[in-house]
């Protein structure tokens, strides 16, 4: 089994959320960038590649994918991928997370489009500590889950 | 082995190209109107079916054929799609993605709008079937370099445009 999070780069929101569903940050972290190596690390023609962030208590292979705007055909895509790989039905998941990406997440993405850096490692920071409080309330839901495909 | 045509709607130019590469198009001469209208899926597919990977068919080698529309996200539909291939460990050459776009033409794009978008495909029909046709030995050629790609069994990068 295989968890796949989505977001638009997959090193903002999808990390984190994966990050916390892997135990690899804690869902009190105030400064979870310190501690998520590949956290806000992209390089524009990337964007797309998974990225891998560790096992969840299962043994699951968590990763993240970044899709820009393209969530709901690039989880289409995916998903149709993986069928076609000839991978059983239920040995994957896909988890929607660009509904609660930030705004100030957004706003640092295109900063750094413009390299402005200190300004995108700013508002990419404020975006994360909005996201963690989301994440961390959710996690513990037993239907936790933002769109999944 | 899987190949899959990919552009922007997934319902003129990648669905031209597997035309051609399964021989229900012409290669020594330009299609009738008739003819790509009859191409199945050609200028069928709306927003919803974006995302979608269609089979197509089987070509002489026994290759699948498919197409899919990726809107604008050629780059990260290529990433991810290698990448997946990577995290399954499946032999590289297994896949080929093949970029139709670049030979997508002006009309193509207003007929496309128009007949897919806007709903009008009496007036998109035609501009789309002029748009196919004037860019037609184009396509032709990069399924010549799709067919020879795989007759040589190369592998690596498995990305053509």
């Amino acid at each position: 089994m295989k968890i796949f999070y989505l977001c638009r780069t997959g090193h903002h929101t999808s990390l984190l959320a994966a990050a916390l569903y892997a135990g690899v940050i804690d869902e009190n972290e105030t400064r979870p960038w310190s501690r998520l190596s590949g956290f806000d690390s992209i390089n524009i023609t990337d964007v797309g590649t998974p990225y891998y962030v560790g096992l969840d208590e299962e043994n699951r292979e968590v990763y993240t994918i970044g899709v820009w705007n393209e969530n709901l055909i690039m989880s289409k895509a995916a998903n149709e991928l993986i069928s076609l790989m000839g991978v059983p039905r239920g040995r994957w998941k896909i988890v929607d997370t660009t509904s609660i990406t930030s705004r100030w997440t957004c706003l640092g993405q295109i900063m750094k489009t413009w390299h402005f850096d200190f300004w995108a490692k700013l508002f990419c920071q404020v975006g994360a500590r909005k996201e963690m409080k989301i994440l961390s309330s959710d996690i513990n839901r037993p239907d936790y889950n933002y769109v999944l495909h | 082995m899987k190949i899959i045509y990919h552009c922007y709607g997934g319902a003129h130019s990648s669905v031209t190209a597997s035309a051609i590469h399964l021989g229900w198009l012409p290669t020594d001469r330009l299609p009738g109107k008739e003819e790509l209208k009859k191409t199945p899926y050609f200028d069928r597919p709306i927003d919803g079916d974006h995302g979608n990977i269609r089979f197509m068919g089987k070509d002489e080698f026994g290759n699948d054929i498919h197409v899919v529309g990726r809107r604008n996200a050629a780059r990260v539909f290529e990433n991810m799609s290698t990448g997946l291939v990577e995290i399954y460990k499946l032999p590289a050459e297994e896949f080929v993605f093949v970029d139709v776009m670049p030979y997508v033409n002006w009309k193509m794009v207003l007929g496309g709008f128009t007949s897919r978008r806007l709903g009008w495909a009496w007036f998109g029909r035609p501009v789309i079937i002029a748009g196919v046709r004037y860019s037609y030995w184009s396509i032709v050629s990069l399924v010549q370099q799709v067919r020879v790609f795989i007759a040589s069994g190369q592998r690596g990068g498995s990305k053509l445009e």
